[in-house]
């Protein structure tokens, strides 16, 4: 698969360097910015690796049918510097998970942000990947 | 503690890029809008050298080169709002952070044109490299998790940091991403045999003045020489003007310049040289390193102890079978 | 690492002399002892006094150089007989035997069975910590007041020991744990946190849960060319209870030594690289 630079990657890569736009593949590779989703999930296990930490949730739909998602969010160490660390979200912990998911439909979402149960919303995206939360409103 | 870091970090930032100097005659154009080195006096440490210690994050950097061709001349790119609160929130109460400055060059100052002198060979080699991501084997070094050699692991991205510690004798450079590390010894001892090849290369340093002169050889030739910096804006991902996949030989050879021009800002200086691979030798210049909040610290970033997914996705090539 | 040990094996001197198998193929190492008593039976400390070496700034003993374990604990902590490629070892475990939890002991006698293919420093994973002060290679000390960094030639690994009164990190799944120093006298003692749970001990499949948790004793000895370590490791989910590993670290003498690379994942790839 290529890897593309989407345009308005360069706008927060100013001060992130935007070196990382290749680190990694790019959001556009893998998901769909035309695919938001809002989740309700109770975690059930957390990855702090890199280039991407992975929150995995269970989502229980209107029928009460159960599917398990995979969060993809930024580097354990952006996370950190945000506030969030491996106590924040132990398995058991109900999240809203706003993101977009995977272009070829499968449970599998990058995020944006997470909402943990006292209302503490943090934001979660990776860096330089071309994420539609890297764009600006005017930039499409 | 998040939300003034950065905050904080946003203000030093904008305060930062938006220093500038008058570029005295016959200097070569200075990155990111400077051109003759702020005359400034540093700090010392106990035995006298200027003192470069603490951590630092990465400072602005725009393109890499001048874009080449249409549609991309014109002024750089436009760094977003949006985007950038997004990633640096304001503290409460407090008006957003200031958007800092777009750097109006590029960060190759020499050759003049601002353009990587790549031989032919090299050129088409490097867009080859560049149009095949996605097979493992071109595949950028530092996304397999290999050290990032230089000048380039002094290019900056999001997930890096720095912290610069000096002892009698030796300067340190510790990177937060992968863990790398430098020890630069500054009492005049040769450089190692040439049947040493190191991915960082081999480090000899000494004070010219204020400046941290730091003269590297004895590189293997499985890194980029430098792989960051941002295109314009439309630029895809294969325009040179990114500075990626620019491969070098063993002859690599790098000279570096440290200089603390203020009290929170490293201006960093690189000229390469490979006779195998550019026409002659280049220079980049930038503001590399911008001092970090005193709470900062180093984490941890184990690069390819969790790399396998990223890889297979980029790829389709399993490291973990 | 077991296969970098097949690698000196399998080296020769430039005469073409084979070298000594194992791991002494690799002594560059000379060790100065000041002196020092030889280890007894079990793994004693040298009986070196005070310190009465080189000193900083701040008044701590000085601990900048380059210093490297001689020893097989890599190989295995506890006591052992030779194995092929395996140096034979009188252990550096106090009391010889590590306490494991019954369902813990009969999972390390399935990693020691299956050693090759579960170490995880065979797939270039850091070694985490204690195993990084005893893999056989130099590691280098920077001490500043606030900071002591140990720089590892194996995998560029990287230790930063925090000795300015910092608390420790977020809960984290740190390989290398987390890492802060206090001096108490003329001992540095670290507490390392934070670990996961992917890193064993040594090669044998000694091995811990995520609730690890080490403290670290470094003492150097009389002029200063070796410091005893200690590291006390405990884990409620694996062991019965703490205990502990105690070996010299050696000074490195020769002038002008610097770390070289073992870069572990560059190996990686090169043996990955896909046939053209």
């Amino acid at each position: 698969m290529r890897t593309r630079i989407l345009v308005s990657t360069i706008g927060a890569a100013l001060l992130l360097g935007s070196g990382s736009l290749l680190a990694h593949h790019a959001f556009s590779a893998e998901f769909d910015a035309n695919r938001p989703v809002n989740l309700r999930g109770t975690v059930t296990k957390t990855e702090w690796i890199n280039p991407h930490s992975w929150i995995h949730v269970d989502v229980k739909d209107a029928s009460g049918k159960v599917s398990s998602w995979a969060i993809e969010c930024g580097a354990p160490n952006s996370l950190l510097r945000r506030g969030l660390n491996k106590m924040s979200i132990p398995a058991g912990t109900q999240l809203v998970i706003e993101g977009y998911q995977a272009k070829d439909g499968s449970t599998t979402a990058n995020a944006r942000d997470i909402t943990l149960p006292d209302g503490q919303k943090f934001f979660v995206g990776s860096s330089g990947t071309g994420a539609p939360y890297e764009k600006d409103k005017d930039n499409k | 503690m998040t939300q003034r870091f950065f905050g904080t970090l946003a203000a030093v930032t904008a305060l930062v890029i938006t220093t500038g100097q008058i570029p005295a005659a016959g200097q070569s154009r200075g990155g990111n809008g400077e051109g003759a080195t702020p005359s400034f006096e540093p700090p010392r440490t106990p035995w006298g050298d200027p003192d470069l210690q603490g951590h630092w994050l990465p400072g602005g950097g725009g393109m890499m080169e001048t874009p080449a061709g249409e549609p991309w001349k014109g002024p750089a790119f436009r760094p977003t709002d949006a985007a950038f609160s997004n990633f640096f929130p304001p503290e409460p109460g407090s008006a957003a952070p200031a958007r800092p400055r777009t750097p109006p060059r590029p960060m190759v100052v020499d050759p003049p044109d601002g353009r990587i002198p790549m031989q032919p060979w090299a050129m088409e080699k490097r867009t080859e490299i560049m149009a095949k991501q996605d097979r493992v084997e071109h595949l950028d070094p530092r996304v397999r998790c290999l050290q990032s050699g230089l000048p380039r692991a002094n290019l900056p991205v999001g997930y890096n940091t720095y912290q610069f510690l000096q002892i009698p004798g030796y300067v340190v450079l510790l990177y937060e991403w992968n863990h790398m590390y430098r020890y630069i010894p500054l009492d005049g001892r040769p450089h190692v045999s040439p049947n040493i090849r190191l991915p960082m290369g081999d480090s000899r340093g000494r004070w010219e003045g204020n400046t941290l002169v730091v003269d590297v050889t004895n590189f293997t030739d499985r890194t980029w020489a430098v792989g960051h910096g941002a295109p314009p804006e439309g630029a895809p991902a294969s325009a040179i003007s990114t500075g990626h996949g620019v491969f070098h030989t063993e002859a690599l050879h790098v000279v570096e310049r440290f200089t603390l021009i203020d009290a929170n800002t490293v201006r960093y200086e690189a000229t390469i040289e490979d006779p195998k691979v550019f026409t002659q030798p280049w220079k980049i210049q930038f503001n590399a390193f911008t001092r970090a909040p005193a709470d900062h610290q180093l984490f941890e970033y184990a690069c390819h102890e969790g790399n396998g997914r990223n890889v297979k996705l980029m790829t389709g090539f399993d490291i973990d079978k | 690492m077991g296969f970098v040990v097949r690698r000196w094996r399998r080296r020769r001197s430039r005469s073409g002399r084979p070298l000594p198998t194992g791991w002494c193929g690799l002594a560059a190492v000379v060790v100065v002892g000041a002196g020092l008593v030889a280890p007894s039976t079990l793994a004693q400390p040298p009986s070196g006094g005070r310190y009465t070496g080189p000193r900083t700034v701040d008044g701590k003993p000085n601990l900048n150089g380059i210093w490297q374990v001689m020893n097989a604990a890599h190989w295995d902590l506890e006591p052992h007989s030779a194995e092929e490629g395996v140096p034979p070892g009188l252990g550096v475990v106090e009391g010889d035997a590590i306490p494991y939890q019954a369902w813990a002991a009969a999972r390390k006698k399935e990693n020691y069975a299956n050693r090759a293919a579960l170490d995880p420093i065979n797939k270039c994973f850091l070694p985490g910590v204690p195993r990084i002060m005893y893999v056989p290679f130099p590691f280098q000390i920077a001490q500043t007041p606030k900071y002591v960094v140990l720089t590892h030639e194996y995998q560029h690994a990287t230790r930063i020991v925090y000795t300015d009164g910092s608390p420790h990190a977020p809960p984290n799944d740190f390989w290398m744990g987390d890492s802060r120093g206090r001096w108490e006298g003329d001992t540095l003692v670290v507490d390392v946190t934070h670990f996961n749970d992917r890193t064993w001990f040594d090669m044998a499949g000694n091995f811990h849960s995520d609730a690890l948790h080490v403290v670290e004793r470094f003492t150097p000895l009389e002029a200063g060319h070796v410091m005893q370590y200690e590291a006390t490791i405990e884990d409620p989910k694996v062991f019965t209870r703490p205990w502990k590993i105690s070996m010299p670290i050696y000074r490195r003498a020769e002038r002008n030594l610097q770390l070289l690379d073992y870069d572990c994942v560059d190996f990686f790839w090169l043996r990955m690289r896909p046939k053209r």
